[in-house]
């Protein structure tokens, strides 16, 4: 006799590539962390972040962000702003607070940390994502 | 147990024309507990913007009380402190938030935020004191309680 039961339900994951689809309802702008980083001179900065921190969203969500320690000479993690001055030119939005993985000052192209950036909620959550650049990289996959 | 791992490409320039590739995660239920976010390029840092979340612990009825919560407002500020722009939009929204010599922009309940424009066509800087017709910043401001007036439902 053929078995009839139906198969376990499967949760579907699926890939949202524009913000808008995605239909966010809470947010983590990397501004909140603190104070900015200058990103012509991070190395001087004291605003840099730690390998390890957490943040809470405006409705109360924790989590927490890990960024693998990089090689000597690479600076921490830090948040800095695109333009308008004293921010950098990069292809997000005019005005956008990137948090940066790091990298070691210096003529393009710079090494820097390249991750992953391990971001692990409190409470799950039913989807999530950002904008994803690479330092001095014109093409990439992510 | 991983839920499943996307690849797409994407490329990066200095044109500040908001091209960076989106990376987002939905699910049918609550159950992303974590995202880990990469490139291919073994030795080049990498970068994101705001993070943007599905938080299931935020109702519909969370974002009806708009005007009781906290709403995102943005606000422009002068080339000293504070400032101007001329813009005028017919939206019901500005009575309700009754902000005077202001007019909403747009406005997204799922998120609570107001883009907001002072209607001024100058402004005396509350600090310096000079009076200014430039924009120099807009930001973002977290506002509790909005009033809305005297409200009648």
């Amino acid at each position: 006799m053929n078995d009839l039961r139906l198969p376990p339900s499967v949760t579907a994951v699926t890939l949202v590539r524009d913000r808008a689809t995605l239909a966010g309802n809470d947010q983590i702008d990397w501004s909140s962390l603190g104070p900015l980083s200058d990103p012509i001179d991070p190395v001087n900065s004291v605003n840099t972040l730690g390998n390890s921190f957490s943040t809470t969203s405006p409705a109360g969500l924790e989590l927490l962000v890990d960024i693998p320690p990089a090689e000597p000479g690479i600076t921490p993690p830090f948040v800095f702003r695109t333009l308008p001055a004293p921010g950098i030119e990069t292809n997000y939005a005019t005005g956008d607070y990137i948090l940066f993985t790091g990298f070691m000052p210096g003529p393009p192209p710079a090494p820097g940390n390249p991750g992953p950036i391990t971001i692990t909620f409190d409470t799950p959550v039913l989807g999530a994502g950002a904008q994803l650049a690479v330092d001095d990289t014109f093409e990439f996959t992510g | 147990m991983l839920l499943g791992s996307f690849s797409v490409s994407g490329t990066s320039s200095l044109e500040l024309e908001n091209s960076a590739i989106f990376l987002g995660v939905r699910s049918d239920s609550p159950n992303i507990k974590q995202l880990v976010i990469s490139s291919t390029e073994p030795d080049r840092a990498i970068g994101i913007n705001s993070l943007s979340i599905v938080n299931p612990n935020i109702t519909d009825n969370d974002n009806d009380a708009l005007f009781a919560g906290f709403s995102w407002v943005l606000g422009v500020k002068c080339i000293q402190c504070y400032s101007l722009s001329i813009y005028e939009m017919d939206f019901h929204l500005d009575k309700l938030l009754n902000f005077p010599n202001a007019t909403v922009e747009s406005c997204s309940i799922a998120i609570s935020y107001f883009q907001i424009r002072w209607l001024n066509e100058k402004i005396q800087c509350p600090i310096c004191g000079e009076t200014t017709t430039k924009l120099h910043q807009e930001r973002q401001s977290l506002i509790r309680d909005l009033s809305g007036g005297e409200l009648y439902i």
